[in-house]
């Protein structure tokens, strides 16, 4: 009901433009030309470098979608409290909508970093370097897209209905910090293979540099010889962390409490 | 016995971290009818309307909308308001939303659109809400309001920032419509527009009533209690009384309530 216009509102959000493309560019401009100095010449090399990169950044880019999802809901809650009660909407149509439209933005994120970092990587390796396996980074895209969006809602629905609203403007943050702090975490240190599979940034940034790479990523991405990753567990994982989230976003919001829009704006 | 449209007991309504109470006790039965509240700016009328619509949570009392317990109700189609902030679903254009409501209702916008028209609003089709004027964005939801044929119109301050013209257009199309309405404002002059309407006034949180709008030119504000008051009600600036008749400061001829209680002070 919703999928089609909410698509089209985010994706003209400039916010997605400015923060999920324009800034993740920049950081591949300095990936490809200025932290690369002093990397091997190899093809093995460069390949897993670039994908290193596109893994990370594709990551903090589909974190916008969380975080435009939270920001919309922060300024939504009477609209959807109203919608709930005097229309045809319901919160399982909501979030069904919010999925479609989640899952298509983050394909198209991702697509668009799999293209800048193709282009600015291969311009500047002399070789070309793209993905391996594109139905597979389309698949992780949807996946994470629907993550992306259920973490969002949770995270505003929670404050809004039982925390202080004080929080509101914080918490919009926080998938934002959790993309940097999981997402550079895996590319340096090593963490046991558990842990990764049980943290969905991880398996996002896994199944990304897998899809990219078309080899299976290591449990540290800056290190080939460590721990290989299997990638049905990191599915499987993420998987189960997009179950939850759209079922606890779906209970959330038949609770949902109607913050007026002015009072939004006061915290 | 059909039920009432709306059903307004005992509420109280206290927001979180407020000391005082931005409604207090109000009962209202609209049956099938239609009520206007009039109270100065911040007197509790809009948290009046948004807790009728169960966008706002009961301190005490109930609301029921056709039957039904506010807080549990879901899907009914038949109510309509005016309240921008329901609209802001998402940022979309004016002609979007129009179009994602007539989905949302499962109804069709043909007379919306041509209302839009008549109402000259089709510049402002291609924008959203927050780009639009404050009286084109009132206009909009007062449209929206009265679109796909509600049973039930809550309306906060209808013509607050419309101009003269499309004010009485649109108390035409509100006098057309068969819905039930329980309408907000803080100006006096409009009710002579609504002379078979129920007529609340609202001061502090309380309302008082019910009084008839086709009386209004025979009412009087008189500071103090006055003996025979139809009601009395406390401001922060004193007690004061209604009157039939008879008093310090008639009605007739004030615009609004806020000058009428400097008058009578």
């Amino acid at each position: 009901m919703l999928a089609v216009p909410y698509t089209r509102a985010v994706l003209r959000n400039p916010n997605i433009l400015l923060w999920g493309i324009a800034f993740m560019a920049f950081w591949f401009v300095l990936g490809a030309y200025v932290f690369s100095v002093g990397l091997a010449h190899t093809r093995p090399s460069e390949v897993g470098y670039t994908s290193a990169w596109f893994a990370i950044i594709a990551l903090f880019s589909l974190t916008i979608v969380a975080m435009s999802i939270a920001s919309s809901l922060t300024y939504g809650t009477e609209a959807l409290a109203f919608s709930f009660r005097y229309t045809r909407l319901t919160p399982v149509s909501y979030v069904a909508s919010l999925l479609v439209a989640a899952a298509a933005i983050g394909v198209l994120l991702s697509l668009v970093m799999a293209g800048l970092v193709s282009g600015l990587f291969s311009a500047h390796f002399g070789t070309a370097i793209g993905p391996a396996n594109l139905a597979g980074l389309v698949g992780v895209s949807v996946l994470a897209g629907a993550f992306m969006m259920g973490l969002g809602t949770v995270l505003v629905l929670v404050v809004v209905n039982y925390l202080t609203l004080r929080s509101l403007s914080f918490i919009e943050f926080v998938p934002l910090v959790l993309s940097y702090i999981f997402g550079f975490a895996q590319l340096y240190v090593a963490l046991p293979a558990a842990a990764l599979y049980l943290s969905p940034w991880n398996d996002m940034e896994s199944l990304l540099f897998e899809a990219y790479r078309g080899a299976p990523a290591t449990a540290t991405l800056a290190v080939s010889s460590s721990v290989t990753l299997y990638w049905p567990y990191c599915v499987a994982g993420l998987a189960a962390w997009v179950l939850v989230l759209v079922a606890a976003a779906s209970l959330l919001l038949g609770r949902i409490r109607a913050v007026s829009i002015q009072e939004g704006r006061q915290i | 016995m059909a039920e009432s449209a709306l059903s307004i007991q005992d509420l109280t309504v206290r927001y979180r971290g407020s000391a005082t109470d931005a409604v207090t006790d109000a009962t209202l039965d609209l049956g099938a009818g239609r009520a206007v509240v009039v109270g100065p700016n911040g007197s509790g009328k809009t948290t009046l309307i948004k807790a009728a619509l169960g966008l706002t949570p009961l301190t005490k009392g109930s609301v029921r909308v056709f039957g039904h317990d506010v807080r549990t109700l879901r899907g009914e189609l038949g109510v309509g308001t005016n309240l921008a902030d329901v609209y802001r679903l998402m940022t979309i254009s004016v002609g979007g939303l129009i179009a994602l409501w007539s989905d949302l209702k499962g109804a069709p916008d043909h007379e919306l659109r041509r209302w839009v028209e008549e109402f000259s609003l089709t510049e402002v089709l291609d924008r959203p809400l927050h780009r639009i004027s404050t009286g084109q964005t009132k206009l909009v939801g007062d449209l929206l309001a009265l679109a796909f044929s509600p049973r039930l119109l809550l309306l906060d301050e209808p013509f607050d920032n419309v101009d003269f013209g499309r004010r009485h257009r649109f108390i035409e199309l509100l006098r057309q419509s068969p819905a039930s309405v329980l309408m907000n404002t803080h100006e006096l002059e409009l009710l002579h527009a609504l002379p078979d309407w129920d007529l609340y006034f609202m001061f502090d949180g309380r309302l008082l009533g019910r009084f008839r709008t086709a009386d209004l030119d025979r009412l009087y504000v008189s500071r103090g209690a006055r003996p025979g008051a139809l009601t009395t009600f406390r401001t922060s600036v004193g007690e004061f009384s209604i009157t039939l008749d008879t008093g310090d400061v008639p009605m007739k001829g004030s615009s609004n309530l806020s000058y009428l209680l400097e008058r009578a002070v």
